[in-house]
């Protein structure tokens, strides 16, 4: 490999980690310190391509993090580039450099590859960037009983699976859809009463005749003052979404457009159950 | 187009057209030199043009190599440079020592490689083998520099690698240095000089107490000065057959360290050399003082000192 900025004494790590990308992951064609974009002030010291159109760049360096990647970050998170940025170091270094590298490099998301002897330690994976940008809701702002999930659905979106985190948030969603629904015709709160009360298996039913339902013939003067109809359509609009996590990207700019819908999807689904459990919370159920 | 006052033309070249010198002598570039370089770089683009010279349709580095590598990283597409003449092989090494002892100095390591090929142009130029001091004036290198290269240009190749190998590392696995190399140098020589009955095998000398220099035997770089002392035995009068034994016992792989070879054979010669050195030293300077201008305390205090280091040469005699 023809390195120009390298320093010399990181060549052989480089070579290892190129190695370890073609037999533990099957990546290879790494390109070497080659420009990624014009618009990118940054040239990783190698990169490839997943069959995902995941972009690979690996940074060789002395240290697990360097200050100069967080403009890099930046630019790839705000950009919802599907970039996986690995440091590679040699091992040796010292307790407290090492752990306050470390340490940084797992906030940021980027993943740290510790090179020894011919052989390379994953001492942390690295996130896809275009998904660590995601907005994290403060959790006081949910019910207790909300949290846990909350916390495994954000984990899941930054650790790459975003369609199943949006789906973890739809399904709680949707069981609190359908258990208004059933308060509501528990209570009687229907209007036109006179044709009677909407006949709906308020657990088998799709959820969207649910939402149609309650929008439709719900007497909203007998809810909690927060549950207004809005909400509901707000509520009614994710249905529609429910299943379609887009199809699978083609190109990287597909992946790009994916990501950043999901993450849009993300983020309205966490404020629709934010806004939805408060409104509902005077119902107890 | 600007000229500057040695008429180089300023311009801004394509980055990806520069090439890096092939005479430059520096091989090591630390990624915190690089990083905070960079740095500055993103923030205030380069400020100091580089130096280059054209050479088939690109450009050939003279000064400037870390901000290049730094725009290159920076993916910049151009940067500020002066154009200047190509220099002769010689003029261009030249030019690039003198930059370098006039900034941030490069490892000995780095001199020492590229010295030889200074020191062969030279001749050519001068039709004589150069002196220390024509090679110092030439390079702009201080005169000790180069007489602390001339020990690593020495060295055989297998341990410029072993060196080279472990400059490589990250500073904290460093375990053998320049200076260790430059003071197991002097020490050998100085070995084959003056007891070289009790050197053999130089090279086997030197695996030895590399060594041991890495299983800590020898606990500092200071320790191996201690070599040359037992080497001039003879200098303190001291048993020369002891030394020698001491050192081949030293030179062959085992836990016996310098200071117990130097407390086995020299050390009390040294000592002796010394205390009298410095009884001789006293005298000297009690002779200069005028007996009239004394004290009656410090007369005194003369004789109780007297008085005291009789008792004590007549307990060793």
């Amino acid at each position: 490999m023809n390195f120009r900025v390298l320093p010399s004494q990181l060549h052989a790590t480089a070579e290892v980690v190129v190695r370890f990308f073609k037999e533990a992951r099957g990546l290879s064609s790494f390109k070497v310190e080659e420009q990624v974009a014009d618009s990118i002030a940054y040239r990783p010291t190698l990169q490839t391509t997943t069959p995902e159109y995941e972009a690979i760049w690996v940074e060789v360096n002395e240290t697990p993090f360097l200050q100069s990647l967080d403009t890099v970050v930046l630019h790839c998170v705000t950009n919802c580039l599907p970039v996986k940025l690995y440091v590679a170091f040699p091992a040796g270094l010292s307790h407290t450099q090492y752990k306050e590298n470390i340490d940084e490099s797992r906030r940021k998301g980027l993943g740290a590859l510790e090179v020894s002897n011919e052989k390379v330690t994953v001492i942390h994976e690295a996130l896809l960037l275009s998904l660590t940008g995601v907005r994290l809701e403060d959790h006081k702002l949910f019910p207790a009983r909300y949290r846990s999930i909350l916390t495994t659905a954000e984990n899941t979106f930054r650790n790459g699976d975003p369609a199943k985190a949006c789906s973890l948030i739809y399904d709680e969603i949707e069981a609190l859809s359908r258990k208004i629904a059933r308060k509501i015709h528990k209570k009687g709160w229907w209007t036109h009463l006179a044709s009677g009360a909407p006949a709906l298996n308020w657990e088998k039913a799709p959820w969207a005749n649910v939402m149609e339902t309650i929008i439709d013939r719900a007497n909203f003067s007998a809810f909690p003052p927060k549950l207004k109809r809005p909400l509901l359509m707000r509520v009614a609009a994710l249905t529609d979404i429910r299943n379609d996590a887009g199809h699978k990207p083609r190109r990287t700019a597909d992946l790009i457009k994916r990501n950043q819908e999901l993450r849009t999807r993300f983020e309205n689904a966490v404020d629709v159950l934010r806004d939805f459990a408060d409104a509902t919370r005077p119902l107890h159920i | 187009m600007a000229i500057d006052d040695l008429g180089r033309e300023l311009l801004d070249i394509p980055v990806e057209k520069i090439d890096r010198n092939p005479e430059n002598p520096r091989i090591y570039f630390r990624s915190a030199e690089l990083e905070t370089l960079l740095n500055s770089i993103r923030r205030h683009g380069v400020q100091v043009p580089i130096s280059v010279y054209r050479e088939h349709g690109r450009f050939v580095l003279v000064d400037g190599e870390r901000r290049w590598r730094c725009s290159l990283k920076l993916n910049r597409k151009t940067i500020p440079a002066l154009i200047q003449e190509k220099p002769d092989a010689l003029g261009n090494l030249l030019l690039m020592f003198n930059i370098h002892a006039l900034r941030e100095q490069w490892d000995l390591l780095t001199i020492a490689l590229k010295l030889p090929r200074v020191i062969s142009l030279l001749e050519s130029r001068l039709t004589k083998k150069p002196s220390e001091k024509d090679i110092a004036e030439e390079t702009g290198l201080p005169r000790a520099t180069v007489r602390r290269s001339r020990y690593l240009i020495d060295l055989p190749d297998i341990y410029k690698d072993q060196l080279r190998d472990d400059l490589h590392k990250p500073k904290t696995q460093q375990q053998l240095s320049e200076d260790f190399f430059i003071e197991l140098e002097r020490s050998l020589k100085t070995v084959e000089r003056a007891l070289p009955e009790a050197l053999g095998d130089k090279n086997q000398a030197r695996d030895v107490l590399i060594e041991k220099y890495k299983r800590k035997v020898i606990p500092n770089l200071v320790d191996l000065r201690l070599i040359p002392k037992i080497a001039r035995a003879s200098k303190v009068k001291a048993d020369t057959v002891r030394a020698v034994s001491a050192l081949k016992t030293l030179f062959k792989s085992n836990d016996f360290s310098p200071a117990s070879a130097y407390e086995q054979s020299v050390s009390e010669a040294y000592t002796e050399r010394d205390l009298i050195g410095r009884l001789e030293a006293i005298i000297d300077r009690l002779e200069e003082i005028d007996p009239n201008s004394l004290e009656p305390a410090f007369r005194q205090k003369l004789r109780e000192i007297l008085r005291r280091l009789t008792k004590e040469v007549g307990r060793l005699s």
